[in-house]
């Protein structure tokens, strides 16, 4: 039992926990994790939101392979 | 800022006929609120949800009642209620909007749990689907499981995307495979239809396409050389046509003037010119001499005579037009003629040229007479149907080649969208499956937390019962569902209905509410307990005392409201910590009245009163008194275990109780904060207390309590006295701090609530 409060929502814990995940799986980009965090605690996250998401991680990743090979 | 709830007032809200206003003590965490049944509590509780919740409180689990025609007091309809609350300095009100209550600034309301008796066993006795539902509030995260069904919708449209494109590149590779067939398969089976298709990429079909063009050109020219020989053969034909017309007109006019044609034209043609010489001189002179003739002419005469002559030649005038107009007629074809076969001739020379270039095997030789060219146009017509032949035959291997083309691309692109919408959904099935995963975590990790605090919970309410939540989970095969296992005597999975007793399943549903009432409000919740704790023992009494006064550190208020007399009796005896609690008492409730609320003063500031009080009641004095020392000695032999006559049905009178604690008032000790800041320490032997109610105890029998001639000979000083030795004892056993009684054990002795008060000694000796 923690001493001091945690005064956010389950919503928002579980967001933070969610988006940490889809971070570190290297599924989303941290560049936008604020914007996700809030969307997801939020219910505010739409299908082209996440199609986006991981769209922007896969195409990061493509560029970073290629100019790896290069 | 201190979020507590600082009143309330029901304006005509359920037993509130008239305005009730209810002040809670700002200074306490915890508020009880004591009255007995019918005399308000529940209308109080069903007021805090009305303003925080906007709920009709307890009328929700009560079948048969509408909120809106019963909240309102007895007499008084929806639209008369209004509920007031005023909390951390702000206050918001509550009333109904048609059917629905609506609170004012709804979006900063105090957050307030509400846990009812009746809820208690539901929250254990219950279907997993309706145990979710009464805790659902306190594990929803429906916001993150809004964002993980737009996950889910994205993943099964991607997979709808992805099979879209599947089925194109297959029906791409089933048209290619048959143009592959078609053409006999070739390469097979070392090749397939798309390696023939790359070959056939390769293919060069400039040639065929400057062909096909050539081919278009030369029978555009063959058809355009065709009809201008047409053009010239009608044209030719009508002004052949047009010729006999003018030869016909003239025979005409010949024989009509018994002339020739062309000598009675000119005659017409004279008189015409002389009419129009003498209208141009409209009255010559008689006998003037004639222009024409130079012989005398009288021009009336001579008028009348050339209009007889032209009247008579009218229809050789007429013959004399349409011979005119054959002629024209017959000119304006000639020159048609002229122009077709002009146009002939220069379509017939563009034939021969696209002849000469079309290799096609027409004739070499081209032709530049015109005779010679309107041949040319007679045999390439003859071939006209074997050069579309061709052209089409051309034009059709280009068609193939342009389908197989993109047959082929389509393949191709087919494959590399396919590669991406696969990635797509993949990344999107594994988001899928984190997201879901650790929300199931996380709420299987707060249930952990709700089962382990429910667990400590209870086991200071029961400590050393082999009783307790096992686990709290989520059913995965089904939404909104939440299972419990129990163990009980080491036996574990089982269902607790069916082996605790009510009281400890009324204990486990308490527990498992605050727990997660405390855990999820994060400090920051009002928490109402209304009629939660009924018949309470001696044991159980305490250890839900000292859960409550521990636990209302983790929220801004606790409100208890409670019909057990016990626990006003207790609070009026200091036997509950006065520097965290405050009373509220209910009387009677009428219709008149509606709802009365006094504060609860403890016994002996109410005896303190009396004895200040005009006139001085004795009787009153002596009874309160008799009581308070009663109620402080029968506390004592209790902590101490004094020993007492062993009577049936364990009452004892108070000289019982007073011989029961002579031992005890040698040995016992107080020792107490002497000032207000704690630093210095008072030691308070209480013997010499104890000594000065002993004596005077028959007071309460003589004057309090009975009808006695003798109680009539004691003075008022006397039973002044006897109450003030009362008050005193009273006084010096209560913490000066915090109000409570002494009766935690703590190493060597007892202490208060706030610990700042001790009395020794443990044990009796």
């Amino acid at each position: 039992m923690s001493s001091t409060p945690d005064t956010r929502t389950p919503n928002e814990r579980l967001a933070e926990i969610v988006a940490d995940s889809l971070i570190s799986a290297g599924l989303i980009q941290s560049s936008g994790l604020e914007d996700l965090k809030r969307k997801l605690a939020a219910g505010a996250a739409k299908a082209e939101d996440w199609r986006r998401w991981i769209e922007n991680a896969q195409r990061s990743s493509q560029q970073k392979e290629r100019s790896g090979d290069e | 800022m201190n979020k507590r709830i600082e009143r309330i007032t029901l304006t005509r809200f359920r037993g509130a006929t008239t305005r009730t206003e209810i002040v809670f003590d700002q200074r306490k965490p915890i508020t009880f609120i004591f009255g007995e049944n019918g005399s308000g509590k529940s209308s109080i509780v069903d007021a805090i949800d009305f303003v925080c919740n906007q709920a009709p409180g307890s009328l929700a689990d009560r079948s048969s009642t509408k909120p809106k025609d019963h909240l309102p007091a007895i007499g008084h309809k929806a639209k008369d209620i209004n509920v007031e609350l005023v909390c951390g300095g702000r206050a918001w009100s509550a009333k109904f909007s048609g059917a629905k209550i609506m609170s004012s600034d709804e979006a900063t309301l105090p957050v307030a749990h509400v846990l009812r008796r009746g809820r208690l066993l539901t929250l254990i006795d219950a279907t997993p689907a309706e145990r979710y539902k009464q805790l659902q509030k306190f594990i929803e995260v429906e916001g993150v499981e809004a964002s993980e069904q737009a996950l889910r919708d994205a993943t099964r449209d991607q997979a709808r995307t992805l099979d879209e494109k599947t089925q194109a590149k297959f029906e791409a590779e089933v048209g290619l495979e048959r143009f592959w067939v078609d053409e006999g398969a070739p390469g097979a089976p070392d090749q397939n239809a798309l390696d023939w298709a790359a070959a056939q990429r390769a293919a060069d079909l400039d040639e065929t396409r400057a062909r096909i063009e050539r081919l278009r050109k030369l029978i555009d020219r063959l058809d355009a050389a065709a009809q201008a020989r047409d053009s010239l053969s009608r044209a030719e034909a009508d002004a052949l046509r047009k010729s006999a017309q003018v030869a016909e007109a003239r025979r005409a006019a010949d024989a009509a003037a018994g002339i020739g044609a062309t000598e009675a034209m000119r005659l017409i043609e004279l008189l015409r010119d002389a009419r129009g010489y003498l209208e141009a001189s409209p009255d010559p002179q008689d006998g003037a001499a004639c222009p024409v003739c130079e012989r005398p002419v009288v021009a009336e005469d001579l008028r009348r005579r050339i209009d007889a002559r032209l009247t008579d030649m009218t229809a050789l005038g007429e013959l004399r037009d349409e011979l005119e107009a054959a002629n024209r007629a017959h000119q304006n074809a000639v020159a048609i003629v002229e122009r077709d076969r002009a146009r002939m001739l220069e379509a017939a020379r563009s034939l021969a040229e696209a002849v000469g270039s079309a290799d096609e095997s027409l004739p070499a030789a081209l032709p530049v007479d015109e005779a010679g060219l309107r041949k040319l146009i007679e045999n390439v017509l003859v071939t006209r149907d074997a050069l579309i032949a061709r052209r089409d035959e051309a034009q059709k291997s280009v068609n193939q080649f342009n389908s197989i083309n993109q047959f082929y691309r389509r393949i191709i692109q087919s494959e590399e969208e396919l590669r991406e919408a696969a990635a797509l959904r993949h990344g999107l099935e594994r988001a899928l499956d984190i997201v879901r995963r650790e929300r199931i975590a996380f709420i299987q990790r707060v249930l952990a937390e709700v089962r382990d605090e429910t667990n400590r919970l209870y086991a200071l309410i029961h400590p050393d019962e082999p009783l307790g939540l096992d686990q709290l989970l989520l059913d995965e095969n089904k939404k909104a569902s939440l299972l419990q296992i129990c163990s009980f005597e080491g036996v574990s999975d089982v269902a607790p209905q069916a082996y605790f007793s009510e009281s400890h399943l009324d204990t486990l549903g308490f527990c498992l509410w605050l727990a997660v009432a405390k855990l999820s409000s994060g400090g920051d919740a009002v928490v109402v307990l209304d009629d939660v704790f009924t018949s309470v023992d001696s044991a159980h009494f305490t250890r839900i005392l000292d859960l409550l006064m521990a636990e209302c550190e983790n929220f801004n208020q606790v409100i208890i409201t409670t019909h057990s007399r016990q626990w006003r009796d207790r609070y009026a005896a200091q036997q509950i910590p006065h520097d965290k609690t405050a009373f509220v008492e209910l009387q009677s409730w009428t219709r008149g009245g509606g709802i009365r609320a006094s504060r609860t003063r403890v016994n002996v500031e109410a005896l303190l009163e009396h004895l200040e009080a005009s006139p001085f009641d004795r009787q009153i004095v002596a009874s309160k008194a008799g009581v308070l020392a009663e109620s402080l000695f029968d506390w004592l032999t209790q902590v101490y275990e004094c020993p007492l006559p062993r009577r049936r049905g364990g009452n004892y009178t108070l000289g019982d109780l007073c011989n029961g604690l002579k031992r005890l008032a040698k040995q016992l000790v107080i020792r107490r904060p002497a000032d207000g800041d704690g630093q210095a320490i008072e030691e308070v032997s209480l013997l010499s207390f104890f000594n000065a109610v002993t004596e005077l105890t028959w007071i309460r029998d003589q004057v309090g309590a009975h009808f006695s001639l003798r109680g009539a000979e004691v003075s008022d000083a006397d039973v002044k006295t006897f109450a003030r030795s009362v008050a005193r004892l009273a006084t010096a056993l209560a913490c000066p701090r915090c109000g409570g009684l002494a009766q935690k054990p703590k190493g060597t002795h007892f202490a208060c609530g706030c610990a700042k008060t001790m009395m020794s000694p443990l044990q009796l000796n």
